[in-house]
């Protein structure tokens, strides 16, 4: 009688396996799906303030001199100022006209509003 | 039940390289369906181990010593804890823990956020091959669920050794730390064949890379502590070839850990770290391979047997598939990184500190095999033992804590001499003023002095990064000192975990130094009423006691404490006779205060008046407890928030965008 | 009566090294140090009362040291025996420099080998040294954007 539970039993557990394994065969959802985002190693405007921030805690705790720290964190503004223009452009509204003065005008628009969120602070 | 445990053995191989296979196709086709099947086998694995492992806990816990494992490590009088966690006391099951936590882990990445990364097929398929080889040693080697041709009446019993929480805790520790580290060892693989090796596997990995090495860390210190109160030899740490064997892929991981933040900022060391990461993953099969093959005495071995050679297969297998496929890829992995400006600078130190960790790998590992080595060169064989490992080990180590000493005073990127000069000042007065102080006391021994000494100096250097960090914050932001302290290490939790975990290496080895300087010990055979002086104890003996509980023989002395002239209460070392355990056990008393340890082993009897004793004062040791918490408190700290930080931003600066 | 003192004293000075040596017992100095280099087969860290190889080697050595035998022939009795196994470490003249001498090599080729891959990175390095400096546009530019930039950082700091 007990065998035959243990049969059973053991009968269960390769089917609950088989059907694992067979399931996403017959699933409806489409297989090539790709719903995984592509790690990408650009860097972002927080990551530079993070090294920024950085910079500076060195530099209370005395680890760098100021000039470089100043220096270094001089190159980094104009890094942010670069990235905030590349990050604006996808949301940009403007159709491509001339890349030159399409670009004038969108640092000019950046800045712009960079004073008016200053302002609003 | 025979039949269902071997049904999920034997399931666990066919699935397993089902899934093999079924990743391969869905590679290969680009096809997800496959690999979305491949992710159910998975899913199967997980439940088959877990099945198994259920099995084998409720055999155990309801002694069917028609199974030859449970006949072989419990009996009907062992009390139900320890009928359980004999799941790892013997080979077969420990095969078994090893396995359902491999599926469990396999189970977790293949189900995670991450499932739909291409990296996760190769990742899946080498776990797999891991799982696929436990499984099918199992079934050959070691099979949890095979039968006694005739039934005992009782099991052996566990050996009253391994009857201790520290054995319910320090194997399985040590398990999921080895098992961890297939973790990332999967996804170095996995980067390197799909050619992406950025930092992205070591993104991905980072946390598994830190349990795991937490669970090492973990699994060593309560191993010693097990070995300290159960073994009444008055240590923690042996240099046993096992021990070694769980000591390597910590120290390699150790250095891991460490080069991969200059891979995350600067990109370099790319081959090294994947290299590190290979290297500690077949060190953990490696480990494996000693326990199980009996070529090395040890307390550890389970004893010789074919299973030895399996995994000296395996690992010779996974390693030659590492050197292919690295060297394969290797033109890949070089180029794009950052240079160095200056030879002073954190990536120099962290160069350094990756040297002394891999040298001291080197070096145990070197320990460790030499008598093997000397035995097939020169047939002779050659011990290599503590006092080797002692003299070896003590100056690296030593480097190692001046290095920790140093290194977090250096900044990132334009560290200077000078300004590190200036910051060094105060923890190196305070190492010398230590040293001073020392010997002011008429403490002996100069190596122990430097080692303290440096441990101080470490010490210092942490303490002051953490109190000239909250002051830079407090300058910046005006924020209060709580506020700051909380606001400053929760901004950089893999820093200071890291930081933590480093102020707990200083405990530690504070507690290695003293204790293995200033021990004493006295072996003496007393009277009743006589006394034994030891350091500041003085100890009465007041007769022997015998008592029966639980159907085991007790013998007990009875001793009183006299501690720097005070009454300082009694302590009763016992001799343990078990009604079925050929060996009477030691147990070893221990009278525990902040700055030493009073050891007490019960060695001999003529009469119920005259004992041996073996008397021992350990300073410092509780210090290795207590630091082993730290450590585990400051990993935990760098798990639980520490996020990747300031990613490459040095990148486009310097190739001046 | 001086000749009996002499000869008392003569005898003192036969006896006294004798007693003294006779004297050793497991807690003396000379003991410890011979017991911590002898590897007893394996038994060395083995719990003392409950291993018998370990309690032999405890007498035999006890035995050596009060028949007078100096530690160093005590030690040399078990190498004769048993060849440089019966010792915890290698030997620590030319046989066992290999064993020795190893790890320190491989902390010098390692050393070697930083040294060599940081001249080189270093020396990548310094033609990286004077990249272009990138300057702003106008001084408006850049005090706006560094107002920007300072508020932003703080809020992650």
């Amino acid at each position: 009688m007990m065998e035959i539970v243990y049969l059973l039993a053991g009968s269960a557990i390769i089917l609950t396996c088989f059907y694992f394994i067979v399931a996403p065969f017959f699933s409806t959802n489409r297989g090539t799906d790709s719903g995984f985002e592509q790690w990408d190693g650009t860097l972002t405007l927080d990551s530079v303030y993070g090294a920024v921030n950085e910079l500076e805690m060195d530099y209370l705790m005395k680890k760098i001199k100021e000039k470089d720290f100043l220096q270094l964190k001089e190159q980094y503004q104009l890094l942010a100022a670069e990235l905030m223009k590349h990050e604006s452009k996808p949301k940009g509204k403007v159709n491509p006209a001339s890349h030159t003065e399409e670009a004038e005008l969108e640092l000019l628009r950046e800045l712009q509003k960079l004073r008016k969120q200053k302002g609003r602070i | 039940m025979y039949l269902i445990g071997n049904i999920t053995l034997y399931l666990g191989i066919a699935i397993a390289a089902y899934a093999i296979i079924a990743n391969i196709i869905g590679i290969k086709k680009q096809n997800n369906k496959w690999i979305e099947s491949a992710r159910g086998g998975v899913l199967s694995l997980v439940f088959v181990s877990l099945l198994a492992s259920f099995l084998l806990l409720y055999l155990l816990g309801s002694s069917q010593f028609q199974f030859e494992y449970v006949a072989a490590y419990t009996s009907l009088n062992l009390p139900m804890v320890y009928k359980l966690t004999a799941f790892w006391a013997g080979n077969a099951g420990s095969l078994l823990l090893w396995t359902v936590l491999l599926c469990i882990y396999a189970g977790i990445l293949v189900y995670s956020k991450e499932k739909r990364n291409p990296l996760m097929p190769y990742v899946s398929i080498i776990l797999l091959l891991n799982i696929l080889f436990f499984f099918t040693v199992m079934v050959i080697g070691g099979n949890p669920f095979a039968m006694t041709e005739v039934v005992p009446a009782d099991g052996k019993g566990l050996n009253p050794m391994l009857q201790h929480p520290g054995m319910v805790l320090h194997p399985i520790t040590l398990y999921l730390g080895y098992v961890g580290l297939a973790v990332p060892f999967a996804f170095a693989i996995g980067a390197l064949i799909l050619k992406r090796v950025d930092a992205e596997w070591i993104k991905l990995t980072r946390r598994w890379t830190i349990t795991a090495w937490l669970f090492l860390t973990l699994g060593n210190i309560i191993g010693g502590w097990w070995a300290y109160l159960e073994l009444g030899w008055g240590g923690y740490w042996a240099w046993d070839p096992v021990e070694n064997a769980s000591f390597l892929p910590w120290l390699t991981a150790s250095a891991f850990l460490h080069s991969v933040m200059i891979q995350e900022r600067k990109g370099m060391l790319k081959t090294w770290n994947i290299s590190l990461i290979i290297l500690s993953y077949i060190l953990t099969l490696f480990g494996t391979f000693l326990v199980r093959s009996g070529v090395l005495t040890s307390v550890h071995a389970f004893g010789s047997g074919p299973l030895g050679t399996y995994f000296l297969i395996f690992m010779a297998f996974m390693m030659l598939l590492s050197i292919y496929i690295v060297t394969t890829r290797y033109q890949l992995i070089k180029k794009d990184s950052i240079p160095i400006e200056t030879y002073f600078s954190k990536e120099s130190s962290f160069l350094l500190n990756n040297l002394i960790l891999v040298t001291g790998a080197f070096a145990v590992f070197w320990g460790s095999m030499y008598p093997l080595i000397s035995e097939a060169v020169t047939g002779t064989k050659i011990n290599v033992g503590p006092p080797y490992f002692n003299s070896v080990m003590a100056p690296i180590l030593l480097l190692l804590i001046l290095l920790m000493a140093v290194c977090p005073l250096i900044a990132w990127q334009k560290a200077t001499v000078e300004r590190f000069m200036k910051n060094a000042i105060w923890p190196l007065i305070a190492g010398i003023v230590s040293a001073i102080i020392l010997i002011l006391m008429g403490v002996k021994g100069a190596f122990a002095i430097i080692g303290l000494a440096s441990t101080v100096f470490m010490f210092a250097t942490h303490v002051q990064e953490f109190v000239q960090g909250t002051r830079a914050r407090m300058k910046a932001t005006k924020e209060n000192v709580l506020k700051a302290v909380y606001k400053l290490t929760r901004k950089n939790q893999r820093r200071y975990g890291g930081y933590i975990v480093h102020i707990g290496i200083a405990i530690i080895a504070i507690g290695v130094i003293a204790s293995h300087a200033y021990s004493e010990e006295v072996l003496k055979t007393v009277e009743t009423g006589e006394n034994i002086k030891i350091g500041n104890y003085d100890l009465t003996f007041n007769g022997l006691t015998e008592v029966t509980k639980n159907g085991n023989g007790i013998v007990a002395a009875d001793l009183e404490i006299v501690y720097k002239g005070k009454d300082a209460g009694s302590i009763h070392p016992e001799k343990i006779f078990y009604a079925n355990w050929e060996e009477p056990s030691t147990e070893v008393a221990i009278k525990t205060n902040f700055t030493e340890d009073l050891y007490v082993v019960l060695s001999s009897w003529e009469n119920r008046d005259k004992v041996t004793l073996q008397v021992k004062v350990n300073p410092f040791v509780t210090w290795i407890w207590i630091g082993g918490i730290i450590m585990v408190i400051g990993t935990a700290f760098a798990l639980i928030g520490g996020k990747p930080t300031s990613t490459r931003v040095t990148d486009p600066l310097r190739q001046g965008r | 009566m001086s000749k009996r003192i002499v000869l008392a004293a003569l005898i003192l000075l036969f006896v006294l090294p004798n007693a003294s040596s006779a004297a050793f017992t497991e807690n003396s100095e000379e003991f410890q140090n011979v017991i911590k280099q002898l590897d007893m087969q394996g038994h060395a860290e083995d719990e003392l009362s409950s291993c018998s190889v370990k309690q032999l080697y405890y007498e035999e050595v006890l035995e050596m040291l009060n028949s007078g035998m100096s530690e160093k022939e005590v030690l040399q009795s078990y190498i004769d025996e048993y060849g440089q196994a019966a010792l915890r470490t290698p030997a620590t003249d030319k046989s066992g420099w290999i064993a020795w001498g190893m790890p320190f090599a491989g902390l010098a080729g390692g050393i070697a080998i930083v040294a060599a891959w940081l001249k080189k990175v270093k020396g990548k390095g310094t033609n990286n040294q004077n990249s272009p400096q990138v300057k702003w546009e106008s001084e408006a530019e850049k005090e706006i954007a560094e107002q920007m930039f300072e508020e932003e950082r703080r809020k992650h700091f």
